[in-house]
């Protein structure tokens, strides 16, 4: 390895632009991401405090270990979609420390709209499911949801059953889980602390039944109260659906904590390790480096030096399909194998690539997507040399590595590139995104031209002839579709990432997320490596 | 291998060393000198010819920090790898690295660019690129015009040495 030299001139005015224009991003990220996990009316405050109840980011605090990072998936979940009613979901879900374990947390905020589950909700306790069977890591369940939002009931149903199903999997995976019940858990949602190895409930708060005591009386006339139907020292002295009934949230958590504290600690996988080191180039000047525009190109290993552990890099075939720059490096003394795009990939660089993940693969060493991507090189030279073909060495490699893969969306990732640098469809590990990134089938520009010419001719066939002002119209419509929907906070409001973060944090993010990943054995796969 | 080195803010020298046992053969520019360094508690025992002094090492990276003779010497070592990817492209005639459209041109015909001035910005693939120059010189001839198309390895921006008689 050695360390990356820079070519970047922080006294430029470009680089003077770009910082200004990406510190407002990181500031609307931050302020975006604050209003989303603190910001309450006092309205709903009063309402937690009349029925005794903590918001749920001091319960997340009681529960973790203090001083603790933790590591949150998707706070900007649902942010563009329901009119904003629904912030981060109603649901916080991340990786905490809890009595010194690795855990994941799925926790409903019942803040608004009594902690309901909207379509998003669901997706992003399944996503967060997937996350702690990938990677081996117990789960708290903490519970306190009103249940589906009955108006959306089909889109939730659909995927709702995966997480029952998930819990399962976990089980049998040797994956312990916690519930602890806050609020009701009432019909399918019973099963969630049902299905838990161990189940805290609160006393006059929690209950767990099928149907609540409003329900009961409709289809049996038995008048039942809550307590007795379902509470907390009905089901850990006499039903044993429950194992511990507490008298305050500030116990159950308490509890939590000595519960996981007895939980078997796993080792974790073996990969090539050496002592941690900061980059030597400086993380902040990423804010200088990162263009303006999605369009403007600008050199990954810019990024990469600002990244890994004493920006040192061995970087592979350094000379050969120069688009895509290949190669080893440390991040919080963990190797990874590094793939980053400086632009459109063409037959060379998707061939090193492929070669690369083989060699990595076969060694048993993570790997980390960095997506600055526009797609694969087009144009009849390019089809003749079989850029297909390549892609798709690239895309069958990628795909069937069995080590793991975390990716990053840098700045523009777009088409097949978005693919075959493991976007989000493609299950990398943990796939996270920056605020100035955009994610779409093709460029706005290109979608545009495409299909003006197509409704300019159908109207012609039709024989009308659009005016100038017409075609632009069609022409501004299709941007207007593109710009809001490619946008990275559009984007991790569908859960098409684990999250946006600052440029800035992606080193201690990566850290976190390769620390998760290695509590799973990692596979080599056997088999020659192929120079194609 | 033969390293790059540059002693404080002074000249680069080639240097290459070559083992033979305990002892190595360190060239520097082209000269040869026997020599050998052997570990000696927290220093090491520098032997150059016939001269033996104790010298102090510490390694950051490509920075070697050395106190030996009476005094502290930092060496930089500029590594092969870096060394030739430094060298290409300092050509006379600035080339598409892709096919695809002009759109900014950032200078004309007998200005004088330096080194990492954008000449021209280019659109291909929906992605922009600078096209800057590789060395100081000044712009001969911009062989494409605004918003024309233009081939991979299409010459973009040709630049001739300033000429130093009229400056």
């Amino acid at each position: 390895m050695r360390r990356l030299e820079t070519h970047v001139d922080t006294a430029s005015a470009t680089y003077r632009a770009y910082r200004e224009h990406n510190l407002a991003l990181a500031d609307e990220l931050r302020t975006t991401l604050h209003a989303a996990k603190h910001e309450r009316t006092q309205k709903a405050l009063d309402r937690l405090a009349e029925q005794d109840k903590l918001t749920v980011r001091r319960r997340l605090e009681l529960l973790l270990d203090p001083g603790t990072p933790f590591l949150e998936f998707s706070a900007l979940a649902a942010n563009r979609h329901y009119d904003g009613e629904a912030p981060q979901a109603l649901l916080v879900t991340g990786i905490g420390v809890v009595s010194g374990r690795e855990v994941v947390v799925i926790a409903n905020d019942s803040s608004l709209k009594g902690g309901a589950w909207y379509p998003i909700t669901t997706r992003k306790i399944v996503r967060a499911l997937e996350i702690a069977l990938e990677n081996g890591l117990p789960v708290v369940h903490m519970l306190d949801s009103g249940g589906a939002n009955l108006h959306l009931q089909d889109e939730i149903y659909a995927t709702a059953g995966h997480i029952f199903k998930q819990q399962c999997q976990l089980s049998a995976a040797g994956i312990a889980q916690l519930a602890v019940v806050f609020g009701y858990c009432t019909a399918g949602a019973a099963y969630t602390p049902t299905l838990c190895d161990q189940t805290i409930m609160v006393r006059e708060r929690g209950a767990i039944f099928l149907a609540g005591p409003p329900l009961v009386k409709a289809a049996t006339g038995e008048i039942v109260s809550t307590e007795d139907l379902g509470g907390a020292d009905m089901h850990t002295s006499v039903s044993g659906v429950a194992d511990y009934a507490v008298d305050s949230e500030v116990d159950a958590l308490e509890l939590a904590r000595d519960v996981i504290a007895m939980w078997a600690r796993r080792g974790k996988a073996d990969v090539d390790r050496r002592a941690p080191e900061p980059p030597y180039h400086d993380p902040l000047e990423l804010y200088g480096i990162i263009p303006d525009d999605v369009k403007k190109q600008f050199e990954m290993r810019e990024v990469i030096a600002r990244i890994v552990d004493g920006s040192l890099f061995h970087e592979f075939k350094p000379d050969y399909g120069d688009t895509l720059v290949t190669g080893w490096a440390f991040l919080w003394g963990m190797k990874v194998g590094i793939l980053g795009n400086n632009g459109v990939i063409y037959s060379e660089a998707a061939n090193k690539a492929a070669t690369f993940m083989q060699l990595c693969d076969r060694d048993g060493i993570p790997l980390l997507f960095l997506h600055n991507v526009t797609g694969f090189m087009v144009g009849r030279e390019y089809e003749r040399r079989g850029i297909t073909k390549d892609g798709a060495k690239m895309l069958m490699v990628q795909a069937n590595v069995t080590v793991p893969k975390l990716s990053v969306l840098c700045h523009a990732s777009q088409g097949a590139g978005n693919y075959a640098m493991s976007g989000r469809t493609w299950d990398p590990r943990f796939l996270y995104a920056w605020p100035n990134s955009r994610s779409s089938i093709m460029g706005p520009e290109v979608a545009a031209d495409t299909l003006t010419h197509v409704r300019v001719s159908a109207l012609r066939r039709q024989g009308t002839d659009p005016t100038p002002e017409e075609i632009a119209s069609i022409r501004d419509d299709v941007i207007a579709h593109f710009e809001e929907t490619y946008h990275s906070y559009y984007l991790t409001s569908d859960l098409r990432d684990d999250g946006l973060i600052d440029p800035t944090d992606t080193r201690n993010t990566l850290g976190m997320s390769l620390s998760a990943v290695l509590n799973t054995p990692i596979v080599r796969t056997p088999g020659g490596v192929l120079r194609i | 291998m033969t390293y790059e080195i540059t002693l404080g803010a002074g000249d680069a020298h080639a240097v290459g060393v070559t083992r033979h046992g305990t002892r190595a053969t360190v060239t520097i520019d082209g000269l040869a000198h026997q020599g050998s360094l052997r570990p000696l508690g927290d220093a090491y025992e520098l032997t150059l010819g016939d001269r033996t002094e104790r010298a102090w090492v510490v390694v950051d990276h490509d920075t070697i920090h050395v106190h030996a003779f009476g005094r502290g010497w930092t060496l930089q070592l500029v590594d092969p790898v870096e060394r030739a990817r430094r060298g290409v492209d300092s050509a006379d005639v600035a080339t598409a690295p892709m096919p695809g459209t002009l759109i900014t041109v950032c200078v004309e015909a007998g200005q004088a660019v330096a080194q990492g001035e954008v000449l021209v910005v280019i659109e291909s693939m929906k992605m922009q690129s600078e096209i800057v120059a590789t060395r100081d010189g000044e712009v001969a001839e911009v062989h494409v015009a605004l918003g024309e198309s233009f081939d991979r390895g299409a010459p973009l921006v040709g630049l001739v040495p300033i000429d130093t008689e009229d400056v």
